[in-house]
């Protein structure tokens, strides 16, 4: 029989490079299984932004340049990161005409009148530190290790990997991400609401020529979702095409897009590069209480979709503290771990997590045509406040538009009443829809 | 049974997560399907962005 360890952690993502950094530091006898061999490498698409200098789930993350490294002010910790960083200034929807609604100032922000919401790291290079740190401080690591089971023993919870290798640990944190197996296999998703598969690719281009790119930029009115998004070499943009219907042609969508106006002009020079990358995410909605048979769960296992670099790094930090905690006090059990499940349900559940519990309403592009989009688009011509947060980028736009109802009535009440139809679309039917249109995890 | 296009895969293990049987896993940083375990459902080719895993005849 394998040795019993304090704490297992699954998954060397931003969440679990953080909780094994922790385990590292407080001295707990712990591992980390990862499937991939290469941690620094990124296959899957994901966030590569880290917000900074925002309220951001009860705490204020923010980037000390100098000493180079993230501190989080109100949980008091920090991660040294002394990579490159790219400075990111806001969120820009584009119409199908090119109008843009602008969240945040690219112009400002380039010339220093206004601070980044963002800044794009070198994500598997961030990831990487974490890990050596865990690694030094005696975190055992196991790459090439796919955990497919998970079942609990009285006295530990036994992983089960591909190779028919058993690991046993008191606690266990599952930071296996969206489409999380742990979670899954201890019944978690029973009591969660799908919400639809999202499937995303991506391809990179260098020799574009894009004004103001230094924010994300959603590109809306189209058959699927697109964004295109700066990378850390200058020059390098990432673009996208996603949607919640499996059987879209997304590589021919992303061709259609570029080579229409004005996406055409800006990507008349430019080249593909590297290799495409992709994602398939199974959304379901936050799960209300992290913890089950001593297994917490933190980042996006516990969420729906991208719970954000910033959330996912607090979250292994104070999972793994809590542990760190339950075994000081000989409470291998739920009321042991109590710090981490009342923080999460103060500052994650509560606040967010709940909502999105009941989200999934009607797709736009069902009710709107490319031209209403632009109308839409054409009404705020002024940049509003910079904001990285994803939940403030929707209150931004809901504020700005509950302003605008009076005049779009007078001018457009055609629109207006799609709008007020869109609304009041029944969610039951919204999210059959994704049902059908998706594929959720059936085990 | 079911194979992977090698070129085609980005390696972002979404077959795997969706896969109920559990037959695909990360191998040397390879996405590689168990045809033991296999049951062929093809949810791995519904799901997958780039079109990687096909249907190949029984070799």
């Amino acid at each position: 029989m394998r040795e019993l360890y304090d704490l297992i952690i699954v998954g060397a993502g931003p969440a679990g490079g953080m909780a094994a950094k922790v385990a590292g530091e407080n001295g707990l006898k712990a591992a980390l299984l990862e499937r991939k061999t290469d941690i620094r490498t990124i296959r899957r698409i994901c966030t590569m932004i880290i917000d900074v200098d925002e309220e951001n789930f009860g705490d204020y993350p923010t980037y000390n340049r100098r000493n180079k490294k993230f501190v989080f002010p109100h949980n008091g910790f920090s991660v040294k990161y002394d990579g490159p960083t790219r400075n990111i200034y806001g969120f820009h929807i584009i119409t199908p005409c090119g109008n843009r609604f602008q969240i945040g100032d690219v112009k400002k922000g380039k010339a220093g009148e206004q601070p980044p919401v963002g800044l794009m790291v070198d994500k598997g290079y961030w990831i990487q530190i974490m890990v050596d740190e865990a690694r030094t401080n005696g975190v055992e690591i196991f790459t090439n290790t796919n955990v497919n089971n998970v079942r609990k023993e009285s006295d530990c919870v036994v992983l089960t990997d591909n190779w028919g290798n058993e690991y046993r640990g008191k606690f266990v944190i599952a930071a296996d991400g969206v489409n999380s197996r742990i979670t899954r296999k201890l019944g978690f998703n029973k009591d969660r609401v799908f919400l639809g598969t999202y499937k995303d690719i991506s391809r990179t281009y260098e020799g574009a020529e894009i004004p103001d790119s230094d924010a994300l930029l959603f590109c809306m009115g189209w058959k699927v979702s697109h964004s295109i998004a700066p990378e850390l070499t200058e020059g390098h943009f990432h673009v996208s095409g996603a949607s919640y219907n499996v059987n879209d042609d997304l590589d021919g969508a992303i061709d259609l897009f570029l080579s229409s106006e004005p996406y055409a002009t800006w990507f008349k020079n430019a080249s593909e590069v590297g290799h495409r990358s992709s994602c398939v995410s199974n959304i379901v909605s936050p799960i209300p209480l992290p913890f089950k048979d001593n297994v917490l769960v933190v980042g996006d296992a516990t969420w729906m979709q991208e719970t954000g670099n910033t959330a996912a790094m607090a979250l292994g930090w104070k999972a793994a503290n809590a542990v760190t905690e339950a075994l000081i006090k000989g409470q291998i059990n739920k009321e042991g771990v109590s710090s981490y499940l009342e923080w999460y349900d103060k500052y994650y559940y509560q606040p967010r997590g709940k909502r999105l519990a009941s989200s999934g309403g009607a797709d736009f592009k069902d009710f709107l045509p490319p031209e209403d989009i632009d109308y839409l688009g054409s009404l705020v011509p002024e940049p509003l406040p910079a904001t990285m947060n994803a939940y403030n980028i929707f209150s931004t736009i809901g504020r700005a538009f509950s302003a605008l109802l009076p005049r779009i009535q007078e001018e457009r009440p055609d629109i207006m009443q799609k709008l007020m139809a869109m609304r009041s679309f029944p969610r039951e039917l919204a999210l059959a829809k994704r049902k059908r249109e998706g594929c959720a995890i059936v085990s | 049974m079911v194979e992977i296009d090698k070129e085609k895969c980005s390696g972002c293990c979404g077959c795997i997560d969706h896969c109920p049987v559990a037959a695909i896993n990360v191998i040397d940083d390879e996405v590689v399907i168990d045809n033991d375990i296999c049951m062929e459902c093809l949810i791995c080719i519904k799901v997958c962005p780039l079109g990687a895993p096909h249907e190949a005849a029984q070799a």
